[in-house]
């Protein structure tokens, strides 16, 4: 059952031909990048002369922005090739998730936000460490990225029949039944609803649903009261077998 | 220290160039495989970097060349390019073999880390 669940993923991906806009896209996107971010930090190190204080903090902004976007690239690349490159091997979440959690420790310091998370002794998933990377990566920055200055995002994991779920919980406004439903609709509004929310183009979700499903995993968003939580499952690293031909 | 800059990409070339020069290096700007072949022909240089996706040829093409002749065989190169070496057709051991001493993905790669990487040749 979930073999078949595994190769009808795969096939969906492969015959996915909106992966080739995607792949096309994200290449024409790459040299207007690299002279976004390469003139951004000539300006910054000051190669073309002194800034002032104004100056330099717009152009730290015009850094961090190219580098988000580098982010974004590099994820939809990493879809895209998702079908032909993936490395299956044992993965920690809870490593690999402290480790993503350290990476943003000046956006949570610059929001005062405290991160609640208490690793647990779990086994591991059976995914591409790189894929596991992007997915977290995804999950932890839009929450930090929507939860209120001063709040709290909760994080929790725990082994659930064959599979380990995290959960991530923030106060950023809700995540509608409706909007999860449309997850798929790649570049829609998939948070139109909700006006704390308004400004995400859906592409940080479509990127975690992508790469969960192509695992055989399960994805699942809930609205709660001022806030949200989202839930990923990943199957436990003994189900190796199942993706062999 | 004299080195051949090959890129299609005149702003892209430009901005690297720039930085490069700040940093009292020589640069010469060839925007294809046929104008970097035709260059050094005519001029000596310490190192070559080279972009991968060129009009008319590619970067792999050039490397072939360079190599077969002896008086162009022993300059380094380094590639530059937004093609990331695993989704190149020819596998890592060749393009050790082609006497590539770095690859760098100009997307992750600033000015500044360029002229880093070239500094290590001086």
């Amino acid at each position: 059952m979930v073999k078949q669940k595994i190769k009808q993923v795969i096939k969906q991906h492969k015959d996915d031909n909106d992966l080739e806009l995607i792949a096309a896209t994200v290449h024409e996107l790459k040299s207007p990048l690299t002279l976004i971010h390469g003139m951004s930090s000539m300006l910054e190190t000051e190669s073309y002369g002194e800034l002032n204080i104004k100056q330099k903090e717009q152009v730290r902004h015009i850094s961090k922005a190219s580098k988000r976007l580098g982010f974004l690239i590099e994820s939809l690349i990493h879809i895209e090739k998702l079908p032909s490159s993936q490395r299956l091997q044992p993965v920690q979440l809870q490593s690999e998730l402290q480790s993503v959690i350290e990476t943003h420790e000046d956006k949570i310091g610059e929001k005062d936000l405290t991160i609640k998370y208490t690793p647990k002794k779990l086994p591991p998933v059976l995914a591409d460490p790189s894929s596991v990377y992007q997915l977290l990566m995804h999950i932890v920055s839009s929450s930090i990225k929507y939860a209120p200055v001063g709040s709290s995002i909760d994080i929790s994991t725990k082994l659930t029949g064959e599979f380990v779920a995290m959960r991530v919980k923030d106060s950023g406004g809700a995540i509608l039944p409706k909007e999860a439903s449309s997850i798929r609709s790649r570049f829609g509004k998939h948070r139109q609803p909700i006006r704390s929310r308004s400004d995400s183009s859906g592409l940080s979700l479509y990127i975690i649903q992508s790469i969960v499903e192509f695992y055989g995993g399960l994805l699942s968003v809930s609205s709660l009261s001022g806030g949200s939580s989202i839930t990923v499952k990943l199957p436990i690293s003994n189900q190796l077998d199942l993706f062999e031909e | 220290m004299r080195i051949l800059f090959v890129e299609d990409d005149v702003e892209i070339g430009t901005m690297y160039a720039t930085q490069l020069v700040m940093e009292e290096n020589d640069v010469v700007h060839a925007r294809s495989a046929q104008e970097a072949l035709d260059i050094l022909d005519e001029y000596e240089f310490d190192l070559i970097v080279l972009d991968i996706l060129l009009p008319g040829s590619n970067g792999i093409a050039v490397l072939q060349e360079l190599r077969s002749y002896r008086d162009w065989r022993q300059i380094p190169v380094i590639v530059l390019s937004n093609v990331n070496p695993e989704d190149l057709e020819v596998s890592e051991q060749h393009l050790k073999d082609l006497g590539i001493r770095e690859y760098l993905v100009k997307m992750d790669t600033t000015p500044q880390n360029l002229a880093a990487a070239v500094a290590a040749f001086a």
